[in-house]
């Protein structure tokens, strides 16, 4: 789980859903220079959490699993609700853009055949290809991936900037020191949630990290620090993923049933050896069952081994980190890749040109908008909710493969340190206007990241929970008649 | 700003009646015994953003988001410029994938957005240009056994001759 939070620290760039969290104070860490700090107490706290996981996974494996499979679809909805409220309540002041994003969203996820009729449904100038519904991943590569170089390019005027980084092995270990002296509220929220919430059948990593985020910023007392790079921002999330990931490992060993798309595949794998998950499998198979949770405890070990040594390696991304245009050529390759579809190719174009020219208003004016036009942060409220909404809504997508991920590009400021001072300083008068219950904080992009952090819980139900149920189709059913 | 706002709150109210008219197209009410027709869902979020955009033009009229108090333009004419040249690109690369194959389209695509675009060397731009899709073959074709698109029947030769390094 650790890798997703790479990409998320010294990019900004989430590499996977589940280290979305991160990239809320692990971004704003790297741009103030210590990209160090970050990836190693994300590094320590995914450690922890995984080490925690697997104490209670070898302690509590059955009573736990009980308590999880009474999670019915009145839960899950309870869930998905609930987190649609959180977007509107958190998104800032601007509620009817937060629910028309939503919406949006829902109602490109309804693209296709209904469900329920099997009647085709907003299928647009009849053409064909909309039957087959709006892909997920189209509507995320579009709006992610090629809108971001647009922007980019917009905002850079064609400069190309980077940041930089000092690295030390005694740095590293000074990271270490100060990652866990102040993200140990973080790493200890993330490492419980986490995993109660890996445990959920189809609920998986993404949402423990960001309900672990989103609890141990509500209960911490400097919780305004949160978005402009606090450790426990970073360990948080890090912790609850790796300890979710392990989590959800429990109700598919113990009762068959995969608690996120990638241990759906690992059932899979399992059937394939001929092994049956469920209560009786810690009868039949035990040697399997306690080898697999000793491997477990190895792993973390030695990811966290292979994560610190690895961080010079990050850092050097960081310093050399530029947008370049192979990235879009992945784009739309990967798209390709997943389903050999050109329709889909050119959706996703669509779905850039959609988003670049409907949604940047509400992209710009949520975020940090400095005099100059420029977001001195960035911001993806607009960007994030109606692709949330249609991965809530779809029951049939695949779920988000790492390799086909969007890359932005990267957008860092010039001199990134003096980012913040620079957008307080430049930001409109109006902006620094109390209206209602918004002052500066609701109109700060530290703000709207959080807003964005909490419209990514739609993310996470419904890609866990699609996702699972794909993982389920397609890897269990062609081998089941083998 | 202040403009595009209000012009964008209109065009997402087209759009969302659009999707409403779109939704009648299938039974859109409770249907007895049943339940909620096919279009009943979308139908009432598109409604939802009606409303929605309705807040955001109130909003508008009375001041009280901050575009509407911004006079900076929403896209300025190097925005737009960029917007068309990067979209164009990418467009031109879609189709021509069809014509010259992926790794073609890729090549004239790098060629455009590291010469044209990123005004860079043409030795590095040609470089790049030529490593990138070759990489790309032998990763996707090779490694990972997955065919892009090849083109038209004249690049046959040239996939042919990659071809025999693969197999």
């Amino acid at each position: 789980m650790y890798g997703g939070a790479i990409s998320s620290i010294t990019l900004g760039i989430p590499g996977a859903s589940t280290a979305v969290a991160t990239t809320f104070d692990g971004r704003p860490l790297a741009m103030q220079g210590r990209a160090s700090l970050a990836l190693v107490t994300a590094a320590v706290a995914s450690f922890i959490g995984g080490t925690v996981s697997n104490i209670f996974f070898t302690a509590f494996a059955p009573p736990l699993a009980s308590v999880a499979l009474s999670f019915g679809p009145p839960e899950i909805f309870a869930l998905m609700l609930l987190a649609f409220a959180t977007f509107v309540g958190l998104g800032g002041d601007d509620i009817p853009k937060t629910i028309f994003s939503i919406c949006i969203g829902l109602v490109l996820a309804s693209v296709g055949y209904d469900e329920i009729s099997g009647a085709p449904r907003l299928i647009f100038f009849d053409i064909t290809g909309f039957l087959h519904g709006i892909n997920f991943l189209v509507l995320a590569i579009g709006v992610y991936g090629i809108g971001e170089m647009l922007w980019t390019i917009d905002s850079t005027r064609g400069k190309i900037t980077s940041t930089t980084a000092k690295f030390s092995v005694k740095g590293v270990v000074d990271d270490a020191k100060e990652g866990m002296r102040r993200g140990w509220r973080g790493t200890t929220i993330g490492s419980f949630i986490g995993f109660f919430v890996g445990i959920l059948p189809a609920a998986g990593a993404t949402p423990g990290s960001l309900m672990s985020y989103g609890v141990s910023k509500m209960l911490a007392k400097d919780s305004k620090e949160y978005g402009k790079g606090h450790p426990d921002g970073v360990a948080a999330p890090e912790a609850a993923n790796n300890s979710a990931s392990t989590g959800s490992m429990l109700p598919m060993l113990t009762l068959g049933i995969p608690g996120s798309p990638t241990t759906a595949i690992l059932l899979g794998g399992m059937v394939i050896w001929g092994l049956t998950p469920g209560p009786r499998l810690f009868v039949d198979q035990s040697e399997f069952v306690w080898g697999l949770i000793g491997s477990f405890y190895v792993s973390n070990f030695f990811a966290l081994i292979v994560n610190i040594a690895f961080i010079p390696v990050f850092i050097w991304m960081l310093a050399h980190a530029v947008h370049h245009p192979g990235a879009d050529d992945l784009r739309v390759v990967g798209r390709w890749r997943l389903c050999s579809n050109p329709r889909h190719a050119r959706r996703m174009a669509h779905a850039d040109l959609r988003h670049r020219c409907f949604l940047p208003a509400q992209a710009r004016l949520s975020s940090g908008t400095s005099r100059a036009g420029h977001r001195a942060w960035p911001d993806r409220r607009a960007d994030i909710a109606p692709v949330a909404a249609v991965v809530v809504r779809r029951s049939d997508d695949l779920p988000e493969p790492a390799d086909c991920r969007p890359d932005h590009g990267h957008r860092d400021h010039p001199d990134p340190a003096a980012a913040s001072q620079v957008w307080l300083e430049q930001v409109p008068p109006y902006r620094r206007r109390p209206t209602g219950t918004a002052g500066l904080i609701n109109t700060s992009p530290v703000s709207s990241r959080t807003g964005g952090l909490l419209r990514q819980a739609a993310f996470v139900f419904g890609c866990n929970q699609s996702g699972a149920r794909r993982c389920v189709r397609t890897s269990i059913g062609p081998m089941s008649h083998l | 700003m202040r403009r595009g706002e209000i012009i964008t709150a209109g065009i997402l109210a087209l759009l969302s009646m659009y999707m409403m008219y779109k939704s009648t197209e299938l039974e859109w009410g409770y249907v007895s015994g049943e339940g909620p027709g096919g279009g009943a869902w979308p139908f009432w979020l598109s409604a939802i953003m009606l409303i929605c955009t309705v807040f955001i033009a109130i909003n508008w009229a009375r001041r009280t988001s901050p575009p509407s108090q911004s006079t900076e333009p929403l896209l300025d004419s190097y925005g737009l410029k960029m917007l068309f040249l990067v979209g164009g690109g990418i467009a031109a690369f879609i189709g021509l994938s069809h014509i010259i194959s992926m790794y073609g389209g890729m090549f004239l695509f790098l060629i455009y957005y590291l010469r044209f675009l990123g005004r860079h060397t043409w030795a590095l731009t040609m470089t790049i240009a030529t490593l990138v899709p070759i990489i790309f073959f032998f990763f996707f074709e090779a490694l990972m056994r997955i065919t892009l698109p090849k083109g038209w029947k004249f690049t046959e030769p040239l996939f042919n001759w990659l071809n025999n390094f693969i197999y």
